[in-house]
């Protein structure tokens, strides 16, 4: 079964530029004031570069994954669409490193963006075709915009970014994983690619339980030992416990049922989207 | 686990960061560009290697920065 391309396409936007609002509120909370005119061109950037991702999917892997190909243009097209989004971020990049003067590292930010999310699909790297593929698409959702937002207002960087982006990644992770689970009632539905469709479910279901079992730790560590008080406690519990449902699902072999399998990638969703929001209402009331 | 001990361990480091950190960096970017421009191996290695270099030159341009930043001291 396919989910619409909505349910995946909206969430990710949502999601990556909610991440780059925590790095950029957690400067703020740092003592560098946020200069908006650069959070707006950042976050035109991380558009332009996520719609590029998009873009590469739909020109080098129509239909991979869980979710329909979008069958209404050809893939030069897409191909030429996604190299305008490139340009338009490399601008925005050159922008921002020379004319607001926010660091030697702004455009090697952008480029680690390329490389996690246009690359994603597009050849040589491809890498949703690569055991492990699902490692840097996670890292492009959690570590990596927050350490933008940050770095874009501070200068620098600091190790609190690990704080919040470490449990974005690990719970975007899972989600990438599910993402690439073949339909059970169809084994032979995708061609191997991911970790989700390579492994054994057991074995699958064994990876999402570690990654899991890390992001509950570090939600813990959020919790006991936040560098200062988030004020979000009650939610954060409420986080740890969709994960401890999404858990309890695979522990009753939920990767055999695709339907259960579409009710863990909502669960995941929610997860990943909820804890950007409390990381940054959190952060907000600490200002 | 490796990875993220590495980078939580990273900050505590005496060598600076930046004299290693810039030229890598911009070898990876130098690496992507050479790989939208022409995805064979052999780009990839020439565009790792003059992002290194173009790096390089940034991470010295940087210093030069800082020496002219500093304060005169006064006699």
């Amino acid at each position: 079964m396919k989910l619409g391309i909505g349910l995946f396409v909206l969430p990710l936007l949502l999601a990556g530029g909610l991440a780059l609002g925590v790095g950029a509120l957690l400067a703020e909370g740092s003592g560098f004031p946020v200069r908006t005119e650069v959070f707006g061109m950042a976050l035109a950037g991380l558009a332009a570069l996520m719609v590029a991702a998009l873009c590469g999917r739909e020109a080098y892997a129509p239909g991979v994954g869980r979710w329909p190909a979008l069958r209404n243009a050809t893939p030069a097209f897409w191909r030429y669409l996604a190299y305008g989004c490139l340009s338009a971020a490399a601008l925005l990049g050159l922008m921002l490193q020379f004319v607001w003067h926010t660091g030697d590292f702004t455009l090697p930010l952008g480029a680690m963006g390329v490389l996690v999310g246009y690359f994603s699909f597009a050849p040589p790297l491809a890498w949703y075709q690569r055991p492990g593929g699902e490692i840097l698409p996670a890292l492009g959702l959690g570590l990596l915009p927050v350490a933008a937002g940050y770095y874009l207002q501070g200068g620098h960087l600091i190790s609190e970014i690990l704080l919040y982006g470490l449990p974005l990644t690990f719970s975007a992770f899972n989600l990438f994983l599910l993402q690439g689970l073949p339909d059970p009632g169809r084994p032979s539905s995708l061609s191997p690619a991911g970790l989700g469709s390579r492994l054994r479910p057991v074995a699958m279901g064994l990876i999402y339980t570690l990654v899991n079992i890390l992001l509950i730790l570090a939600l813990v560590f959020c919790i006991f030992f936040p560098p200062h008080n988030l004020g979000m406690r009650p939610w954060l519990w409420l986080l740890i416990l969709v994960a401890l449902v999404s858990q309890e699902l695979i522990k009753r072999r939920a990767y055999l049922n695709e339907d259960r399998i579409i009710l863990l990638i909502y669960l995941n969703t929610g997860l990943h989207l909820g804890m950007n929001l409390v990381f940054i209402l959190g952060l907000w009331g600490r200002l | 686990m490796a990875l993220i001990l590495t980078v939580a361990l990273l900050p505590g480091c005496q060598s600076d960061l930046a004299r290693v950190g810039i030229p890598l960096a911009y070898a990876l970017t130098g690496l992507c560009v050479a790989l939208l421009i022409s995805p064979t191996p052999v780009a990839a290695v020439v565009g790792l290697v003059i992002g290194g270099l173009l790096g390089a030159a940034i991470y010295n341009n940087s210093l030069k920065r800082q020496f002219l930043e500093r304060p005169v001291p006064s006699s």
